[in-house]
């Protein structure tokens, strides 16, 4: 992990790795959700299809209607369990394949124009995309280690910490919301992580401004 | 110096270099993963954001708060009862979520609603736990902690503004 780390931009990723990270784009985006013909197996509600109709003219799956409390939410819940299982499982295929490094690899460029921090903050800023804990570790390893200083620090961590772990939380916590959507999840992803760029930036200005009122004597203790 | 390796070595060494696992296997470890999410993180949440619906509502509470923040959630095109769920966000996403959901399928919100909410609750999702597991962990000054906070206030702000435009 360290090594991984201190050498960022020396994670080999082959053409395997892109072609998974375009698929998870692809399958979570929606594009392909209306689409008729084979091109739907491009779609991740296709993999997760849907429950029957108990009786004819009834909508699908086994809610009923007029549930109310906890009873209510354990049919909510057992309804999404198929999209949870399928949803978690392409992520493990995706990491295992290295479509989250092919992602870490393309976005390490884009960190200094976009957040103005060292393209060391991206194996961080990955892995917080499935875990909040990991991305914090790194990022107080890769300070300790002298790649990122305190304030590419603050900037990581303030990115990481709004909407942290975004696809475990979506597609566990978040998936019971799923059967109300009128977009795909992709979307909502998409939201979350501008937001979370914003947030960093947000950081960016607040050290800017902080810096500006600090007296100089101060800075320099 | 180059001789032949011992076999207790080579044993060793076979034991700690990462087993190669092939496509079936990994899906496989994929779904147990994600069976064990839907049980222990999902599942309990649903419990928790259920029950709390249903207290809220039964007691009246849910109506008094609707009534009360409705100005404010209106804004986003939201009923004043989601911010009952905005503020659970603060202490648990999955609860916050299934609050959301109880409201939707109670008829309280309508789906484009719920999707509105749903990018704003993951914005603040969980913020005071992650303060500890998160900020601590990374030894971000104490004093930047509360500004942490209120960027994802306004993240969560902006998110659902944009979810607006887009739903």
């Amino acid at each position: 992990m360290k090594e991984a780390q201190t050498k960022p931009n020396s994670l080999k990723v082959g053409i395997g790795g892109y072609l998974w990270l375009l698929l998870a784009i692809l399958a979570f985006s929606g594009i392909f959700m209306n689409m008729k013909g084979p091109l739907n197996v491009l779609d991740f509600n296709c993999w997760v299809g849907q429950f029957g109709k108990i009786v004819d003219a009834a909508a699908p799956g086994f809610m009923g209607k007029g549930g109310t409390g906890v009873s209510n939410g354990f049919l909510q819940a057992l309804s999404i369990a198929p999209g949870v299982f399928m949803a978690v499982t392409f992520m493990t295929l995706v990491e295992h394949y290295r479509g989250l490094a092919a992602a870490q690899k393309l976005l390490s460029p884009l960190l200094r124009p976009l957040l103005g921090i060292s393209g060391a903050c991206g194996l961080s800023l990955i892995s917080n995309l499935q875990s909040s804990d990991t991305s914090a570790a790194l990022a107080k390893s890769a300070l300790d280690s002298g790649l990122i200083t305190p304030r590419d620090r603050d900037i990581l961590i303030t990115t990481e910490f709004i909407g942290a772990a975004l696809i475990g939380r979506l597609f566990s916590n978040g998936a019971v919301l799923f059967p109300y959507l009128v977009v795909s999840p992709g979307v909502i992803m998409l939201v979350v992580l501008v937001a979370k760029f914003i947030g960093g930036n947000l950081m960016r200005l607040y050290i800017r401004f902080e810096a500006k009122n600090t007296p100089k004597e101060e800075v320099a203790v | 110096m180059n001789g032949p390796v011992p076999q207790n070595e080579k044993a060793a060494a076979a034991q700690t270099a990462p087993v190669k696992q092939g496509f079936i296997d990994v899906f496989l470890s994929g779904s147990k993963k994600g069976i064990n999410i839907w049980l222990h993180a999902l599942l309990p949440g649903v419990v928790f954001g259920y029950c709390f619906t249903q207290i809220l509502t039964v007691t009246g509470i849910m109506t008094f708060i609707g009534n009360i923040c409705a100005p404010i959630m209106a804004i986003f095109g939201l009923p004043g009862e989601a911010m009952a769920c905005f503020v659970a966000s603060f202490f648990s996403l999955a609860g916050a979520c299934a609050s959301a959901a109880a409201l939707a399928a109670q008829g309280v919100m309508n789906a484009a609603q719920a999707t509105i909410l749903l990018p704003m609750l993951i914005c603040v999702g969980s913020v005071l736990q992650f303060t500890g597991r998160m900020l601590a962990v990374a030894d971000v000054p104490s004093k930047k902690y509360w500004v942490n906070c209120v960027i994802a206030l306004i993240c969560s702000v902006i998110s659902g503004l944009a979810m607006r435009v887009i739903v």
